[in-house]
């Protein structure tokens, strides 16, 4: 079976972490227009109505919201794998990262939530944001025990 | 808690950490977590070897205290 080495994986998933990086980037300069087109697409994926000014401006602010918290999770990711490239895996900081890759997760799902009032179709995208969070904080709470598990290794004279 | 008090016994028996080291067969560092009260367990076989070389008896190395 075809298999990637370790050391390949990582630096594939670091080189499309820097890719997300600058899509988010990209993204916060033509964001208005993706926002205005999102806004004026056939209303057959959800109820938006009349969206207002006021409506269309907070649209746009939670869709800044969330490319600031998808940027502050890619760089967390970014972080977390040079410390697996480094082998420091089953560390303090790496749980830090995870928990808060996970938080992240949960703050994306409370902005899809808030859009959900002009796109009925975020409230999907909500659930698998909190579904993501909650898988990460498992992924957290068994690294959390490895952690323990391998500090008492290190320790054992 | 569990104290060790591998350093008075050495003092006592006037012996280096090098040299138990040498006579226990672990690493310095290791020793040392142990001496230091960093070590959260000992195996059977090293508590073993520190007693027969430091001739003691494995209530002198560690103790209990509230």
């Amino acid at each position: 079976m075809f298999k990637i080495s370790n050391k390949i994986s990582i630096n594939i998933s670091l080189a499309v972490a820097a890719l997300f990086m600058i899509a988010c980037i990209v993204g916060a300069f033509i964001m208005p227009p993706l926002v205005e087109m999102l806004i004026n697409l056939p209303d057959n994926i959800g109820n938006r109505g009349d969206i207002t000014e006021g409506g269309r401006a907070l649209v746009l602010v939670m869709a800044y919201l969330m490319l600031a918290v998808l940027m502050l999770a890619d760089i967390f990711m970014v972080l977390l794998l040079l410390r697996v490239k480094k082998g420091l895996v089953f560390t303090e900081k790496s749980i830090i990262f995870i928990r808060a890759i996970s938080w992240c997760c949960f703050a994306i799902a409370l902005v899809f939530c808030v859009l959900g009032i002009y796109f009925q179709l975020s409230f999907i995208l909500a659930f698998f944001a909190i579904f993501l969070g909650i898988s990460l904080r498992v992924v957290k709470n068994v690294i959390e025990e490895a952690t323990l598990i391998k500090s008492e290794n290190d320790l054992t004279v | 808690m569990i104290l060790i008090n591998l350093d008075v016994m050495m003092a006592k028996r006037k012996m280096s950490l090098n040299e138990l080291s040498e006579k226990v067969g672990i690493t310095l560092a290791n020793l040392s977590i142990l001496k230091n009260n960093k070590a959260k367990a000992i195996r059977f076989s090293t508590l073993d070897a520190i007693c027969k070389a430091l001739d003691c008896k494995v209530g002198d190395i560690i103790e209990y205290i509230e």
